[in-house]
């Protein structure tokens, strides 16, 4: 790649500087940051993380640490849509291994797995806060509870 | 029973407003507060309240904030754990998304009994539009002067701002939510300093729970001794009781600490679901032991159930019925906090995949013979060697399951379980 082609376009890079507005040390608003180019870039790839050690003025290292860290941040390309389902206990008590199994027999994927026109991802989840919905799903920023397998492929259709 | 406090008029129609909020009295203890009260009179009233936090640990609020204001450093800073990761806890969620503006006048609250002007409200990652209804709340809080500087006309400044984790169970500790809003990993902080003298940025900081701050209001406009009247002796006023798994009506359901379990689960939770036999539950949430129907009448405050041998927890109560199979159960536990374990210390990363390999032989039955009791041995250098909360009480559930349930791993291990066998190949 040519070094003057950005991964992060411009009106990324100017989210960045609102935000870095309102932290006094460019650090500490990290977390946001990442939330921000993986919005706008749909990944933290390595490429990715290059140019944002620059903008943030630290270390790749320390923002690969973050990114791996926590479950929310990707370094692999991820779908458009991304479905959680819970696995923990609750969720699991009201069957929600059928709501994996609906989602695979729906779309081909497993946890992790992206469907190959890049329209879904899925992940698993751990309890969302949702018990009393159980089973328990989240697309994008929707949680659906509780999910009857049935309705699962209907669900997706909206997205 | 309509919710007294927490949840108070959490049905009204679009209680999420500030215009409709403040129909309904809300801000009026913060007017109160302000009008009325030094700084001093209302931490002296939330002591005397006998308010103690709903994030887990019970810790007195009256006592946490007066450690704050008594503290020189500033700025001081309020924070709110809107992490609610326990699992089988689901109580904050419906006070960030419903009524919003209760926490917030909480907060402000405690910012003028401990003399700080920035809060922040820190949600899961998950919480998205939790966040933006949050954000929402504030902007009009300040567009109305009761978010700002000279709130209500007085010599008091208080902002708040909201902030997403992303993703990370051991975000809730209240150390590693700080090292998250730093930006950093959340691995805990070591303790002492805590939080009350070295929180964010090193300063005083007064965290608690959502819940927690949702309790403050009231306490300030109705009085402790108002407030205190209901509960227990030890622990004063209500609490939103998360009640899930296997019962017919799922649901947090606000009620006077003192309720006995056999009350919760058969007169609000609408009794064990499709009339099957209650074969255990956890209290507090996946670091709880669980209890058996023998503890059914166990009272549900911190004391009774720590007495019973569990603990209250965020009262996050997971019910199991029959016939499920109590090795999967520890297994989905166990897996949970082997994903969960931050890495910062070896007992707890290591311990944690110990148990699941352990757990995944026994049910298989490819295990060896004293792995029962190795788990039991692991369990018990865990719990005294890990560094956080975390550790030391993840394989609590596992050991208790063990405890109660062990012929069902001792069939496993011997690959005499029918329930688990379609696992095989
Ligand atoms: C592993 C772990 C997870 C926790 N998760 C939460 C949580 O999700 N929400 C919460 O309010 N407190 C949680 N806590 C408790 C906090 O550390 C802290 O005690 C609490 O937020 C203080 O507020 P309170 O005094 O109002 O309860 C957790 C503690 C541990 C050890
Ligand atoms: S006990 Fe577990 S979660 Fe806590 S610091 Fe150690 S590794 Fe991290």
């Amino acid at each position: 790649m040519s070094a003057n082609v950005q991964v992060i376009p411009e009106s990324t890079r100017e989210r960045l500087r609102e935000l870095f507005e309102r932290f006094p040390r460019k650090p500490d608003a990290l977390l946001t940051a990442l939330y921000i180019v993986q919005e706008d870039c749909n990944n933290l790839a390595s490429e990715v993380l290059d140019e944002l050690a620059a903008v943030m003025e630290m270390p790749k290292s320390i923002m690969y640490e973050v990114v791996t860290f926590y479950h929310l941040y990707s370094t692999k390309p991820r779908g458009r849509n991304i479905i959680l389902i819970c696995q923990n206990l609750c969720c699991y008590l009201r069957s929600s291994d059928e709501i994996y199994q609906a989602v695979y027999e729906e779309l081909g994927i497993r946890p992790g797995e992206t469907t190959e026109d890049g329209r879904f991802t899925l992940e698993t989840a751990e309890c969302l806060a949702a018990c009393e919905r159980a089973p328990a799903m989240m697309i994008n920023e929707k949680t659906f509870g509780p999910v009857d397998p049935a309705q699962v492929k209907a669900i997706l259709k909206k997205y | 029973m309509a919710a007294p406090i927490i949840y108070r008029d959490i049905e009204t129609p679009n209680i999420r407003s500030l215009a409709v909020y403040r129909e309904k009295g809300g801000y009026k203890a913060l007017e109160k507060a302000l009008n009325d009260m030094s700084p001093a009179a209302v931490v002296e009233e939330v002591k005397k309240a006998k308010l103690v936090g709903r994030g887990g640990a019970g810790f007195p609020t009256g006592l946490k904030w007066e450690l704050v204001s008594k503290d020189p450093a500033t700025p001081r800073y309020i924070i709110a754990n809107a992490e609610e990761g326990e699992p089988g806890t689901f109580k904050d969620r419906p006070i960030l998304e419903q009524i919003p503006h209760r926490l917030i006048e909480g907060m402000a609250i405690a910012a003028y009994a401990v003399g700080a002007e920035e809060g922040v409200i820190v949600c899961r990652g998950e919480f998205m539009e939790p966040a933006r209804i949050l954000r929402e709340a504030v902007a009009e809080a300040e567009e109305a002067g009761l978010l700002g500087e000279r709130i209500m006309g007085k010599d008091f400044t208080f902002r708040v701002w909201v902030y997403r984790t992303a993703g990370a169970y051991i975000c809730g500790e209240e150390t590693s939510l700080l090292e998250a809003l730093e930006g950093k990993p959340g691995m805990p902080r070591i303790r002492p300093p805590f939080p009350v003298n070295s929180g964010l940025w090193s300063k005083p900081t007064a965290l608690n729970n959502v819940e927690t701050f949702s309790n403050v209001p009231n306490i300030i406009l109705e009085g402790a001794d108002s407030y205190s009247s209901l509960g227990t002796e030890k622990n004063a006023g209500t609490k939103g009781y998360c009640i899930a798994g296997h019962v017919n009506k799922p649901g947090v359901y606000e009620l006077p600490f003192g309720i006995t379990l056999r009350d919760l689960i058969d007169n609000h939770a609408g009794g064990i679901l499709d009339g099957r036999q209650l074969k255990c539950v956890f209290p507090g949430g996946a670091s709880s032991s669980c209890l058996t129907p023998d503890n059914l009448d166990v009272v549900l405050d911190f004391p009774s159930v720590a007495a019973a041998g569990s603990m209250l927890g965020s009262a996050a109560l997971m019910v199991v019925a029959e016939p499920t199979c109590m090795v999967e159960v520890s297994l989905r536990l166990a897996r949970f906090f082997r994903h969960e374990s931050c890495g910062k210390c070896i007992p707890c990363r290591e311990g944690t995949c110990q148990t699941v390999r352990l757990l995944d032989g026994i049910q298989r039955g490819t295990g060896r013979k004293g792995d029962i009791d190795e788990i039991l041995d692991l369990a018990s250098v865990v719990r005294q060697s890990a560094f956080c909360g975390l550790g030391q009480a993840c394989i609590n559930p596992v050991v208790s399951c063990i405890k109660h349930f062990r012929q069902e791993f001792e069939e496993h291990l011997e690959g005499r379980a029918a329930c688990c066998r379609k696992e095989e190949g």
